[in-house]
């Protein structure tokens, strides 16, 4: 707490309330005139705002609050004023608003995203200069190693997460010493018929898998931060893992945390690797110990699990950076820290904390605290976010015995190397700035001259039009003024972002150092590489665009042809009286009513190969289950289900209304005719419900050739990126291996795909003329 | 509000009456729908659609975090098997509930998600009802190109929309941390939809009467205010149902622009129990239902409107 007094006395004087450079020039005007008037009135407003976001809820949170409250009562010139943010729009929130002058002073945040924050610039800023020797004591250096990118320090650490071994005390006494003892624990407690298994973790998950790849004394990247996956240590681990699936068969199929924590409170799990997220989560009934992972029989290293530091962070944009960098000092210190660990659970990184006697003996704490010397901090490398979800798949496939180790991780090396060498020839570009070329002055000089010879030469035209079809536009104009601001613009920046090569490297630099023309259009359109690898290796590239594009289709034409198809059968039953009609209707669109996010995931669980309902249904009909995420179609299937039970509601519910417009006495006309059935419906109803069925169709076309939920959510692409649509590719692209650029134009092909087929729709329907 | 919400339970309790009184009424009329085909079909999808939608009420029902996995019995008969896979908790506790009722301020994210979805439907309709007449009704240079530009905005994906959007909404308009910015975006969103609907419903409205209105000296805009929308009333209810449910399930955009906790919207709030880790899905499938009692109170509401329209209303032929 050195520094603290001494940007006070410092900022003392200077004190404004610190409102955010978020309102137009006009609202900045009025507060600079707002400060000169308090400022000549000769009060100084007591004390500055620091903005701090978190992600924390339940304890943590309440503790946290509790400590920010306790620095603002004591002392009045910083109050710092904390936002929780949900997990799922965190990262958003900050990439939306820190890059543009906005959002916190500092933040909290896991530090596994920090190289790319740092290479996008602006985003973070280090505080080397305001932390001395005696604040970075506190922490263990593996620590502040995470917090340290390119030789710069950007934060402190707050507090790690990572996993360890929590036994079942029923099940388990004694700590296994090495991975053979833990293996041979393990298969005696595995009956797989009965649902029990020895050790349960999110094995498929490469944070989980960290831990055996680490013991292997090597990692996905050398000393020189290259990536260097195909290595004989990193192939062993994933040999050791397919051992532990395939042969001794301890583990389950398809884990996830949900499904580890309900297997271990069943007590259907002797052990599992989890993290101190998951105490709170155990059930009263169990007994439970925490342990550090056993050391790795074959190399004779301990399992060294990769290890998740949250960081307080500092934003380049803030106008306070000592007093902000004050209160992360005040939060690291060692009461705040004892008082996350005590009263919010937290595993603080000022391990001195440990020390306090209410720590010292939890001997779960403890056990995370062994752990943490065998631990490697997540590589903070831009690199990283690239490796994770390729890195899951290969994983996915080799546990089910799809594909040999060495191969798949050689094959990951390539094509991961490939990426990273794009993404440096970008920031190789960015580096060595061009000048702007003149012909981009001329640019908007031309288009300003072309718009004003069009105005001249249009200009009678245009009028004579307003004047006789003024009542017209002025009925649309509100609503086309609207699309115009919140439509055109994106897309004109989306389209003016795929002429570029911009990724996470080259954002900062200047438009026009990055313009490379229709590069990115012709790698799209001109990627034929149907086949990736040799000889026995040889399989499809699912990464491919035409792969993909197939895949889309597939799957818009079945979901719309389904969807449609039963919601107008569900329709046409609901639209004569019968009895208890309304509640069908209620009870038919509850899958709209509820939000999605719940019920996509509850398919999935569904689908689970060995505990979902779906499978357990088939073998109690006698039915042999089936493996839903392995193969393509079984896949493809999932998401299908999941989107035609979420949307057929919606469907239902159009032309129900459509049906409504329909006048009865035709029906009884033709009733009286003779005409059958299927007669009036297909020269009554389905005539008389185009201009409403039409413009649904073509709009659940397009939402479901967009529908990104549903496939992130339920298959994910399973197997191995092959049920990917082109939004889905598209996003992981952009945000996965940041190529921002490369997804734009994806997204502009997208979008010039989904206008040809409204086109083509609409001259095939003319629904524009429709009843005229 | 609350008055919508007590329509709503009346209109739900109207609905029971007359089906009660229905069936003291014509038991043989209620047999034979009972033993018809339509029902059988409406019985087994209404299944398939609850089944799924069972084990998130018993995961909030649960009092716990996670389902218990279902374990099938070895020795029993098929129907005792299957029995065993309807997801029930084993004991119903309504902790869930209680905990995100209390622990933050569900309530008041309730109450901004219904100021947002009706001011959003409101501010949507009627844009959309104008434009969507004029595209129905007037002939004019640039209504094909009008009604595709509707379009195209649909075509962009929403993922790459976020930058773009901040930048208009937070850093142009100065709209950030508003609930304006927000219903302005929403009820955008739902425009095209909302005016590619209307336009062809009242496509379908017969255009004699109009004619006849004009040539008896009314406006154009006391034809459309007085006989197009109320003889637009189930298609009215259709989007407005769907402009509502826009703003009511938004996270993303919601969760950027609003820098207060005490304006966030619910599904911000719901978003709460996911997290990396560790997930409460107790918490969260509690939430989800009472993020669902509204839309469906708003739709028992709005069912009046379904059967209404043209082929019930003043207006015949």
């Amino acid at each position: 707490m050195i520094i603290a007094p001494i940007c006070r006395s410092q900022l003392a004087g200077e004190s404004v309330a610190r409102s955010k450079p978020r309102c137009s020039p006009a609202g900045r005007l009025l507060q600079a005139l707002l400060c000169l008037l308090i400022f000549f009135s000769g009060k100084v407003l007591a004390a500055e705002t620091l903005n701090l976001w978190h992600g924390y809820r339940g304890a943590e949170r309440a503790a946290f609050e509790q400590l920010i409250e306790d620095y603002n009562r004591s002392q009045s010139d910083v109050q710092v004023k904390a936002l929780a943010v949900p997990f799922g729009g965190y990262a958003d929130k900050l990439s939306a608003a820190l890059p543009r002058g906005q959002g916190p002073d500092l933040f909290v945040f896991a530090h596994d995203r920090l190289g790319g924050w740092a290479s996008a610039g602006h985003t973070v800023a280090p505080i080397d200069r305001y932390v001395g020797e005696h604040l970075l004591g506190r922490f263990p250096p593996n620590l502040i190693e995470a917090m340290t990118f390119g030789g710069e320090l950007y934060g402190l650490p707050l507090a790690f997460k990572s996993p360890a071994l929590i036994l079942n005390t029923d099940l388990v006494q004694a700590a296994p010493a090495t991975t053979d003892a833990m293996v041979a624990e393990a298969r005696r407690h595995t009956d797989r018929k009965a649902g029990r298994f020895g050790l349960a973790y999110s094995y498929t998950e490469p944070f989980f898998h960290g831990a055996l790849m680490n013991s292997f004394g090597r990692g996905p990247f050398d000393r020189g931060g290259n990536l260097d996956l195909a290595n004989s240590a990193n192939i062993a681990s994933v040999e050791m893992l397919a051992r532990w699936a395939r042969q001794d068969r301890i583990l389950p199929e398809e884990p996830s945390s949900t499904l580890v924590t309900s297997l271990f409170n069943q007590g259907r799990a002797a052990m599992v690797i989890s993290g101190p997220w998951m105490l709170g989560e155990i059930a009263p009934g169990v007994n439970y110990r925490v342990v550090p992972l056993p050391v790795n029989s074959e190399s004779g290293l301990p399992l060294a699990p990769w290890v998740a530091v949250e960081g307080l962070f500092l934003s380049p944009w803030s106008e306070h950076p000592a007093a902000a960098v004050a209160v992360m000092d005040y939060l690291t210190s060692r009461q705040s820290a004892e008082k996350m660990a005590i009263e919010g659970g937290q595993l603080p990184a000022n391990i001195s904390a440990f020390e306090h006697p209410s720590i010292a003996t939890d001997e779960t704490a403890m056990a995370f605290r062994r752990q943490l010397e065998a631990t490697v901090p997540i590589p903070n490398l831009p690199a990283m976010t690239l490796l994770w979800v390729p890195l899951e798949n290969v994983l996915k496939k080799v546990v089910k015995g799809a594909a040999q180790p060495e191969a798949e991780m050689r094959q990951l090396q390539r094509s991961l190397s490939a990426d990273l060498a794009r993404l440096e020839r970008s920031r190789a570009r960015g580096e060595h700035r061009a000048q702007m070329p003149a012909w981009l002055w001329l640019l908007p000089a031309a288009l300003a001259l072309a718009a004003w010879l069009l105005w001249r030469r249009y200009r009678a035209q245009l009028a004579a039009g307003w004047r006789t079809h003024r009542t017209a536009y002025l009925y649309i104009l509100p609503a086309i003024l609207g699309m115009l601001v919140l439509v055109l613009f994106p897309l004109l920046y989306g389209l003016l972002l795929s002429f570029t090569d911009t990724t996470v490297f080259n954002e900062h630099t200047p438009l026009w150092s990055r313009l490379i023309g229709l590069d990115n259009y012709a790698a799209i359109l001109g990627d034929f590489h149907l086949w990736r690898g040799q000889g026995s290796e040889r399989s499809l590239d699912f990464d491919n665009f035409y792969w993909t594009l197939l895949i889309t289709i597939l799957w818009t034409v079945s979901n719309v042809t389904l969807a449609v198809g039963l919601a107008l059968i569900l329709a046409l039953a609901l639209d004569k009286p019968i009895f208890g009609r309304a509640w069908f209707r209620l009870i038919l669109i509850l899958p709209w009513a509820i939000p999605n996010y719940i019920t996509a995931l509850v398919w999935k669980g569904m689908f689970h190969p060995q505990f979902g309902a779906i499978n357990q249904g088939l073998q109690v009909l006698g039915m042999a289950p089936v493996a839903w995420f392995d193969s393509i179609g079984a896949s493809f299937f999932t998401g299908l289900v999941t989107n035609v039970w979420l949307s057929i509601p919606f469907m239902m519910v159009v032309i129900l209304g459509g049906l409504q417009s329909i006048p009865r006495e035709l029906y009884e006309v033709a009733r009286v005719e003779g005409a059958g059935r299927w007669f009036q419906f297909r020269t009554i109803t389905l005539p008389l419900l185009k201009p409403v069925l039409i413009p649904a169709v073509i709009l659940s076309v397009v939402w479901t050739f967009n529908m990104f939920n549903v496939i992130y959510l339920v298959s994910d692409g399973a197997p191995a990126g092959a049920n990917d649509i082109l939004i889905t590719k598209a996003f992981r692209i952009g945000f996965e291996k940041y190529q921002y650029a490369y997804a734009a134009a994806y997204s502009m092909v997208i979008l010039a795909l989904l206008f040809c087929y409204a086109m083509w729709q609409m001259r095939v329907s003319r629904t524009l003329e429709a009843t005229r | 509000m609350s008055s919508s919400i007590r329509r709503s339970l009346l209109a739900g309790e109207r609905l029971w009456q007359r089906a009660r009184f229905a069936c003291k009424q014509a038991p043989t009329r209620i047999a034979r729908d009972i033993f018809s085909w339509r029902f059988a079909l409406l019985v087994l999808s209404s299944l398939i659609v609850v089944y799924p939608l069972l084990w998130v009420v018993s995961l909030a029902f649960s009092g716990q975090q996670s389902l218990t996995l279902v374990r099938l019995p070895e020795d029993a008969g098929i129907a005792q098997q299957l029995m065993v896979l309807i997801p029930l908790p084993e004991h119903w506790s309504l902790a869930n509930f209680r905990a995100v009722l209390t622990e933050q301020p569900f309530l008041r994210w309730l109450g901004n998600s219904l100021i947002v979805a009706f001011a959003t439907t409101i501010v949507g309709l009627s844009l959309s009802c104008t434009a969507a007449y004029a595209f129905s009704r007037f002939r004019f240079p640039g209504r094909a190109r009008g009604m595709l530009l509707f379009l195209i905005s649909q075509m962009f994906p929403a993922v790459l929309m976020l930058i773009p959007l901040y930048v208009i909404v937070v850093q142009w308009l100065g709209l950030g941390n508003s609930w304006l910015g927000l219903i302005l975006v929403y009820s955008i969103t739902a425009l095209p939809f909302c005016v590619w609907m209307l336009k062809g419903y009242f496509d379908t409205l017969p255009f004699e009467i109009e004619e006849s209105a004009l040539l008896e000296g009314a406006s154009r805009w006391t034809i459309f205010t007085r006989i197009i929308l109320p003889l637009a009333r189930p298609a009215i209810a259709v989007t407005g149902l769907f402009a509502f449910m826009t703003a009511w399930n938004e996270f993303i955009l919601a969760s950027i622009f609003m820098d207060e906790e005490s304006r966030y919207t619910v599904p911000v709030g719901l978003r709460f129990f996911v997290s990396d880790y560790a997930s409460e899905w107790g918490f969260f499938a509690a939430g989800s239902i009472l993020v669902s009692l509204p839309v469906m109170l708003l739709f028992l509401w709005l069912q009046r409107f379904l059967v209404s329209g043209l082929s019930a209303g003043a207006v015949k032929g």
